[in-house]
């Protein structure tokens, strides 16, 4: 395949993609050091009476909790209805006694180290169009991650495979992976 | 300035080498998340047995740990998967690459383990959240944090040097404007969710 093209597609793929990798390295280095930055989420605590009907009733509910995010879980047995809501900065849990009637919301705002986190965990498109648009990005960073690295592999043969040092770093990475997944796979 | 730009070119490659792998698994486990693709595997592929001291008056978590040292095996103890009679104690042990069930009789000391493996795309997948401290493994996978530090500080160099590269000598005003809207359009989407 021709030089110039392959040297595109490798732009290409990491220049749509940089502003989202920029995002994941930095949010990765707080999850790896999280204990730095640790703060507990702040929990509000809001208990409704009234008897849920209908879906309305829910997003009575969503608008009375200040609930923000898209619905990740949702259980419903005889005696309690639970619906989960998250979005990058919020976790909430909304509990519906059918017994007596009593909805009870907890609503988790975390921190701006935690929201950033947040963004990372996000996934799936499901949900509002902003989920949808970011899931969206998420395909093309993931595709782009493994066309820009062929890519790049590609253009070191073609430019400067004689390059021992190259070579080194190359196959050292090959084997420190190889093996790990070796020791992972066949380790008791 | 152009034993300058063959220096950056070569520093940009090694940085990219150095972090390729992990850049692949990466970029799978980003499409398996997105998609909420199940891969891992759980059927028991092979068994093997094991003789241990038993030491009755160990609670449940203690007792895993000490079987799970003694039969050299590593991994999480998940405390639902404890069961325990007056003849048998049944644990697991797991981590991203494989499940190991374990039934210890306690009068004799004798461990049966079936393996369950997970499989190569789903331990693939599992290095994107391995931080290298499984309970009880080798201290080779221990090292496995400083490579993730290690890669993500190298990706990060390897993106400023290749934007450089690009910015410096091969860009185009039409790919300001494009690239440049889509960073912003990104920056907003993130901010959105």
């Amino acid at each position: 395949m021709n030089y110039q093209l392959i040297r595109k597609i490798h732009l290409y793929a990491c220049l749509s993609t940089v502003a989202v990798l920029i995002m994941f390295v930095f949010t990765s280095y707080l999850m790896i050091h999280h204990k730095t930055f640790d703060q507990k989420p702040i929990k509000t605590t809001i208990e409704i009476e009234g008897v849920i009907n209908s879906e309305e009733d829910w997003t009575g509910l969503i608008e009375a909790g200040e609930i923000k995010g898209r619905m990740t879980k949702e259980i419903q047995n005889e005696n309690e209805w639970i619906r989960e809501y998250a979005n990058a900065e919020q976790f909430s849990r909304v509990s519906y006694d059918v017994g007596t009637k009593k909805t009870t919301i907890v609503r988790n705002d975390k921190d701006l180290a935690h929201a950033l986190i947040g963004i990372h965990r996000q996934s799936g498109y499901n949900g509002s169009p902003a989920n949808f648009a970011y899931a969206f990005l998420l395909d093309i960073v993931g595709l782009s991650l493994i066309i820009f690295t062929l890519t790049g592999v590609i253009l070191w043969f073609k430019l400067l495979k004689s390059d021992r040092i190259a070579w080194i770093i190359f196959s050292a990475g090959l084997l420190y992976f190889a093996v790990t997944i070796y020791m992972l796979m066949h380790g008791k | 300035m152009a034993l300058k730009k063959s220096l950056i070119i070569k520093l940009h490659l090694y940085c990219g080498l150095f972090t390729c792998f992990y850049l692949l698994a990466l970029g799978a486990s980003s499409l398996i998340l997105n998609h909420g693709l199940q891969v891992e595997q759980n059927a028991i592929k092979s068994s093997w047995q094991g003789t241990i001291a038993v030491d009755k008056n160990l609670d449940d978590q203690q007792l895993a740990e000490s079987a799970r040292e003694q039969l050299g095996m590593m991994g999480w103890l998940p405390r639902w998967k404890y069961q325990r009679d007056t003849d048998k104690f049944q644990f697991e042990t797991t981590h991203l690459a494989k499940t190991n069930r374990v039934i210890l009789d306690l009068n004799s000391g004798r461990a049966h383990v079936d393996v369950m493996p997970k499989g190569f795309l789903a331990t693939f997948h599992g290095l994107h959240f391995f931080n290298g401290r499984i309970p009880n493994a080798p201290f080779f996978l221990k090292t496995w944090i400083v490579y993730q530090w290690l890669g993500l500080l190298v990706l990060l160099a390897s993106l400023i040097l290749g934007l450089w590269l690009w910015l410096r000598y091969s860009h185009k005003t039409w790919e300001l404007y494009v690239f440049g809207g889509l960073f912003i359009l990104s920056i907003l989407i993130m901010n959105w969710i």
